[in-house]
């Protein structure tokens, strides 16, 4: 066991300080993951020159062009994060996107879609569920037919967010009606402006629209469109899939949380309470585990050691510790805690919304990326190799 | 930058394991006079003088090499002493100007009872009164490790008075301890020793909810009711993939507490508890889990599974239940 990184990376964490700290705090805001601001645009620009963003992307893509280090990577993140800085965008185009188009894209594609993507001009949404089809994701039928060198696309898609503000989207369309279930299925780059595609706010329960469905009525676009080969859509959207399963369930914000809480308790006078610390403590000891577990992962990586069973349980065991010190926080607060919406005859607002917000949408991120039960099916046959689920309907 | 075992403590967990299969199979834990020649056996291998220093005649290991050797104890639910030995007296040792025992430790002369439950023993005029009520790992005991709220310390074990005690947990050996106006040398800080006892509790039942799983998933695969496998019940790899789920965070939980001995000394106490708190509490839940994975069978004396069961339900009690464990830590957290 050796948690230090090395005296190496010292040089580089120094600098990547004094980077930040020409700024003196004053750093673009409203960063979000749907259209960049001009300010955002110009930051990710700086950031990218610096090696702060797009760090491994090669130069001849409009990245920095570095070898892929790991520990310099979570260096990066820990000083932005320490400095409250924004780290470079992170949309769906970025993180999902160029990764697949780096590995199985076309150089052409390579060269019209990287750059702009990564410097935040060209927006993405992701075209993958579909109202009849979540968890059975491959069951999905927006369908495309041959016409000349085109694809007609008809069907709809659900759950993409930023679809309202995305020039592209990247969708798995099923273009092999005749193929097995999984092989029929390709990835598709479509032009959100395509005449045909309409899309409309999905509200949730929290009350915003985070989320739109995109319907697609004769949506015409070229073949040439196709990222990696007809029917291997499942293939290519799979790696990325697992990327976005990792991401979820992050030990940090447990972390973050319970610090918020343990002042909370002692705000409200709790912090003497035996009932309310044991339960309190529980979490503590949860997210330790959870921040444990997740330098464990840190390490592998860094060493190209295969997590095994340990990477396909964090979904399900970090969202969840996430929900219930999201319940703890409102918990604490009492009547206070329940308040939502705008502050009145003053009685401020901010902290309860935050918390009454997360009690919604969290429960949204133990659904989505693959829900609770889906990931305990993987766990269960993957890493304990109990049987399969019947498969019905796969020819 | 590496966090997980090394390759040391790899061969040692493999050594460990081989030692137990042939030793320690669950048919051993039938023959209770059979125990003493288990313990012989084991104390040959010299793991005693692991975390013993360099300079003493010791292999100057860490903490973390002696709690992944616990775990294989406690995956094999093997009848054999090596907390308060092994660990807890090197540690205490470390303060103390005597430094005689350090040689009788590794010559496997010394064997440490474990009487380290809050309360009832007080320290008045160089003698200690009293009694702890479940000492454990007392068999064959030349000394007692003892506390007074934070103050620690060693006496010979012939001059307390033990009364053998049962619990469910035949694998290991309990008694009352009564000092009577008993002399004793004073080491220090009983807090520290206290965490490192937790720790290698929670080892142990890292170890011994591995095994119970394991012992789980495969009846399951093997066991055919309305006509296929009871393993492809989703409710079933449900139960199981929930044990492995919350079972995996604690490995890693527990190499951090364990390294925190050496690395983080000013975090040792507090994370000791927390680790040990938590995995009481999903060991627990993995033992009754397991046990219903494995049906019917699992209940029969014949399975053996009850061995695995009993460890962890002692071990969750032991130096202290989860609750108290977890108040101690909001005492460090909320001052």
């Amino acid at each position: 066991m050796d948690l230090s990184y090395g005296k190496k990376y010292d040089e580089f964490r120094e600098n990547v300080c004094s980077f930040l700290k020409k700024y003196d705090g004053d750093f673009p805001k409203n960063y979000g993951l749907g259209k960049p601001s001009q300010q955002a645009i110009e930051w990710q620009k700086q950031l990218i020159q610096h090696g702060y963003a797009a760090r491994t992307i090669p130069k001849e893509y409009g990245g920095f062009g570095a070898t892929p280090d790991i520990l310099e990577m979570r260096i990066i993140a820990e000083v932005f994060i320490e400095a409250n800085a924004p780290r470079g965008l992170a949309n769906q185009g970025v993180s999902m996107l160029v990764p697949t188009l780096l590995e199985v894209g076309s150089e052409k594609q390579k060269q019209q879609w990287v750059k702009s993507t990564i410097e935040g001009e060209t927006v993405w949404c992701q075209g993958y569920s579909e109202p009849g089809a979540g968890s059975d994701l491959a069951s999905l039928r927006t369908a495309a037919i041959e016409d000349g060198d085109d694809f007609i696309i008809n069907g709809q898609k659900i759950w993409t967010s930023t679809a309202a503000n995305a020039d592209m989207m990247f969708a798995l369309i099923r273009t092999e009606p005749d193929a097995p279930k999984h092989q029929g299925i390709s990835y598709l780059l479509i032009p959100m402006d395509t005449k045909g595609i309409e899309v409309r706010p999905l509200r949730t329960m929290t009350g915003e629209a985070e989320f739109n469905e995109v319907f697609f009525t004769d949506v015409r676009v070229p073949q040439k469109n196709i990222v990696g080969k007809r029917g291997e859509g499942w293939k290519i959207a799979n790696t990325t899939l697992r990327h976005e399963r990792f991401m979820l369930g992050d030990p940090n914000q447990a972390e973050y949380r319970i610090n918020i809480i343990i002042g909370l308790m002692k705000e409200f006078g709790l912090a003497e309470s035996p009932l309310w610390r044991n339960r309190a403590m529980k979490l503590y000891a949860e997210v330790m585990a959870m921040k444990c577990h997740g330098l464990r992962l840190f390490s592998d990586s860094v060493n190209g050691e295969n997590s095994g069973i340990a990477v396909m349980i964090v979904k399900l065991q970090g969202c969840e510790l996430n929900y219930q010190l999201a319940q703890l926080a409102i918990d604490v607060m009492g009547v206070d805690g329940l308040r939502y919406g705008k502050s009145v005859a003053g009685e401020n607002t901010v902290e309860s919304n935050r918390w009454q917000h997360h009690y919604m949408f969290d429960l949204g991120l133990i659904i989505g990326g693959g829900t609770a039960n889906i990931q305990k099916n993987i766990i269960s046959e993957r890493a304990l190799g109990m049987p399969r689920e019947p498969k019905v309907g796969a020819k | 930058m590496y966090f997980g075992l090394s390759q040391t403590q790899k061969l040692l967990q493999e050594s460990v394991s081989r030692f137990c299969a042939e030793k320690c199979p669950p048919a051993a834990l039938r023959k209770l006079d059979g125990f003493a020649k288990i313990q012989s056996d084991f104390d040959q291998l010299g793991m005693g003088g692991v975390m013993v220093a360099d300079e003493f005649g010791g292999q100057d290991g860490s903490f973390l090499d002696l709690a992944v050797i616990q775990t294989i104890l406690g995956q094999f639910v093997a009848p054999i002493q090596f907390i308060g030995t092994a660990a807890l007296l090197p540690i205490a040792l470390r303060e103390a100007d005597d430094k005689s025992y350090f040689s009788n430790l590794i010559a496997g002369d010394l064997n440490c009872a474990i009487a380290l439950e809050d309360n009832g023993v007080s320290f008045e005029n160089g003698r200690l009164n009293g009694s702890k009520k479940l000492a454990f790992d007392i068999a064959g005991a030349t000394n007692v490790l003892t506390n007074v709220d934070d103050r620690l310390f060693l006496t010979p074990a012939a001059d307390v008075e033990m009364i053998t005690n049962g619990t469910i947990d035949i694998t290991r050996q309990f008694a009352k301890i009564n000092f009577d106006n008993v002399a004793a040398v004073e080491l220090g800080d009983a807090k520290i020793v206290l965490a490192a006892a937790h720790i290698m509790l929670a080892a142990d039942m890292v170890g011994a909810a591995d095994a119970m799983l394991a012992q789980a998933v495969d009846y399951s695969k093997t066991r055919e009711q309305f006509g296929r496998m009871v393993s492809s019940f989703q409710a079933v790899k449900h139960m199981c993939a929930d044990m492995a789920a919350r079972l995996e965070p604690c490995r890693a939980m527990l190499w951090l507490a364990a390294h925190n001995f050496e690395d983080k000394p000013s975090e040792f106490i507090k994370t000791a508890l927390l680790t040990k708190a938590h995995i009481s509490e999903v060991a627990r839940f993995v033992a009754r889990s397991a046990v219903e994975v494995f049906g019917g069978m699992g209940f029969t004396d014949e399975a053996n599974l009850h061995f695995w069961f009993k460890r962890i339900g002692v071990n969750c009690k032991l130096l202290g239940a989860p609750e108290i464990l977890l108040e101690k830590t909001a005492d460090i957290v909320f001052n």
